[in-house]
């Protein structure tokens, strides 16, 4: 039986969080969109047609598993990392680190995480929680996306560690290893290195379905969005979930922009940087702008009205974001450049 | 945004969204998911509507169990395949009753595993008179009730029907 005393709280993203939360329980004193932030997660890509997406769908953030690489280099900080394809041999590594009082983050399918309402579970290989504890057969978990420590026992822990499909969990896991001191970290060169790393990977990466091209085929491919729905209900929860990807999958609100804001806000004040400031302030506005294309798609979802006009118009509000993106990123890579 | 402007009063689905707070500065808010608490009826509503659709294809022998649990939990083909361990074409011919039919019983129970749903439930349809919201995730605990077993157009599937007294 483990005691380790975890301070629990809600994240935006599960990742960032995550990564977060144990950086903090190791004595390394971090915010979410710091890590965010110097981890380079704002990014945008579109999927049209990907053969494990049964519709065409966008993602908001760079590759699972990134945020955590990217802040060891960032920062220095060490994680261990291990895959079990044996779900027994997983379980047994995952209760040998309990043992030892240390909490471990775990990759799993959404899916089974049941303490969670049925209704909001869906298939997604990219989850990640902690585990902070073992009590019987059921384990004590901390996951963002959840007010308080959740129970969950350990058949349904295994299914989901040990799901198969794309991007399977493969009974992934990372603890914290070390930490760096505070005062060994140049901040301000690292800072702009994850600043320049996303600003590389928004205007320069030459992939058409990436970045700022990425947000653009989404505004071009959205009028195809009726002819792959098997009815007017399937295009409208199709078009809902527009809010649910940018909203509600985690975060911080408006696609991560007003995470990527709060980091910029955080990070002027760490260097003492004006022009920071005013990116941050520009990026809030982005993000306010992504919002209203969130209530848009839940409105006109709900309503059915899903007419060639409105998903026009809805087209014209995500080219708009292409836009005002590429001219925000262009100007934040030239600062850090 | 504000953060006034970001508070939900929703406590069934709560989410953490960064907002400008009163004093200017930028931080963490947690606080109820908009569209959970504006949306959520409409979202069960379509739910229930493809889950009642797909259920009269299952009793009709149009489609499989495999087939329908399959489109509920919004799964490609390519993705069933990769989590059960089977190749595509095999979840191709299984999504029609008479590939269905030649299922071994092993590879059912992966698939139900998949599903996270008893094996029995892949061969069966329960239901209530009072209304056909009674699935086998529903939590309801009751322990006075009649069970009835009745047949459909499909030779596997049965539909059992729990009553209260």
């Amino acid at each position: 039986m483990s005691d380790i005393q975890f301070n629990h709280k809600m994240a935006a993203h599960c990742e960032s969080g995550t990564v977060t939360a144990l950086l903090n329980h190791g004595g390394f004193e971090i915010t979410e969109p710091m890590v965010f932030g110097m981890a380079s997660g704002i990014f945008f890509a579109y999927f049209h047609k990907m053969s494990n997406f049964t519709f065409p769908t966008f993602v908001v953030r760079n590759k699972p598993g990134q945020m955590r690489t990217n802040i060891e280099k960032r920062t220095g900080a060490k994680f261990k990392t291990a895959s079990y394809k044996d779900p027994i041999k997983a379980e047994k590594a995952l209760d040998d680190l309990l043992e030892q009082n240390i909490p471990v983050a775990v990759q799993v399918d959404f899916f089974y995480m049941d303490y969670l309402p049925a209704w909001f579970r869906v298939h997604n290989n990219v989850h990640f929680i902690t585990i902070v504890g073992k009590k019987d057969s059921k384990y004590l978990v901390s996951d963002c996306y959840f007010p308080k420590i959740a129970e969950i026992d350990a058949e349904s822990l295994r299914k989901g560690r040990s799901a198969g499909g794309e991007m399977a969990p493969n009974g992934f896991l990372f603890y914290l290893k070390s930490i760096p001191k505070k005062e060994d970290i140049n901040f301000e060169k690292e800072i702009k290195k994850g600043i320049k790393r996303a600003g590389y990977y928004m205007l320069k990466i030459p992939i058409p379905f990436l970045g700022i091209k990425g947000i653009l085929k989404f505004a071009d491919k959205i009028e195809e969005w009726p002819k792959f729905a098997r009815d007017t209900e399937h295009l409208s929860h199709e078009i809902m979930k527009i809010n649910v990807l940018l909203e509600d999958q985690g975060t911080g609100g408006a696609g991560f922009r007003f995470m990527y804001a709060t980091f910029l806000r955080q990070a002027s004040e760490l260097l003492n940087d004006a022009k920071l400031l005013e990116m941050s302030k520009k990026m809030m506005e982005i993000g306010d702008g992504w919002r209203s294309i969130s209530v848009f798609a839940a409105r006109i979802g709900k309503n059915r009205d899903l007419g060639p006009e409105r998903l026009k118009e809805l087209s014209e509000m995500i080219r708009e974001r292409a836009q005002v993106e590429k001219v925000f990123f262009t100007e934040l890579y030239q600062l850090v450049k | 945004m504000k953060e006034k402007d970001a508070i939900v009063d929703f406590n069934d689905h709560q989410v953490v969204l960064y907002t400008e707070k009163e004093d200017d500065s930028l931080g963490p808010v947690q606080t109820g998911s908009y569209i959970s608490k504006n949306y959520l009826d409409d979202y069960r509503l379509k739910h229930k509507n493809l889950d009642d659709s797909l259920l009269v294809k299952l009793q009709n022998n149009e489609i499989s169990p495999i087939y329908y649990f399959m489109t509920m939990e919004d799964l490609t083909i390519s993705e069933l395949a990769g989590r059960v361990g089977i190749a595509s074409f095999k979840v191709k011919s299984h999504l029609k009753p008479e590939g269905f039919l030649k299922m071994r019983v092993g590879t059912l129970k992966k698939y139900a595993e998949v599903f996270n749903v008893p094996l029995a439930n892949m061969l069966q349809i329960i239901t209530t008179r009072q209304d056909n919201k009674w699935r086998v995730h529903h939590d309801e605990k009751s322990t006075e009730n009649f069970i009835e077993q009745i047949k459909t157009g499909n030779p596997l599937i049965v539909i059992t029907q729990i009553e209260r007294k």
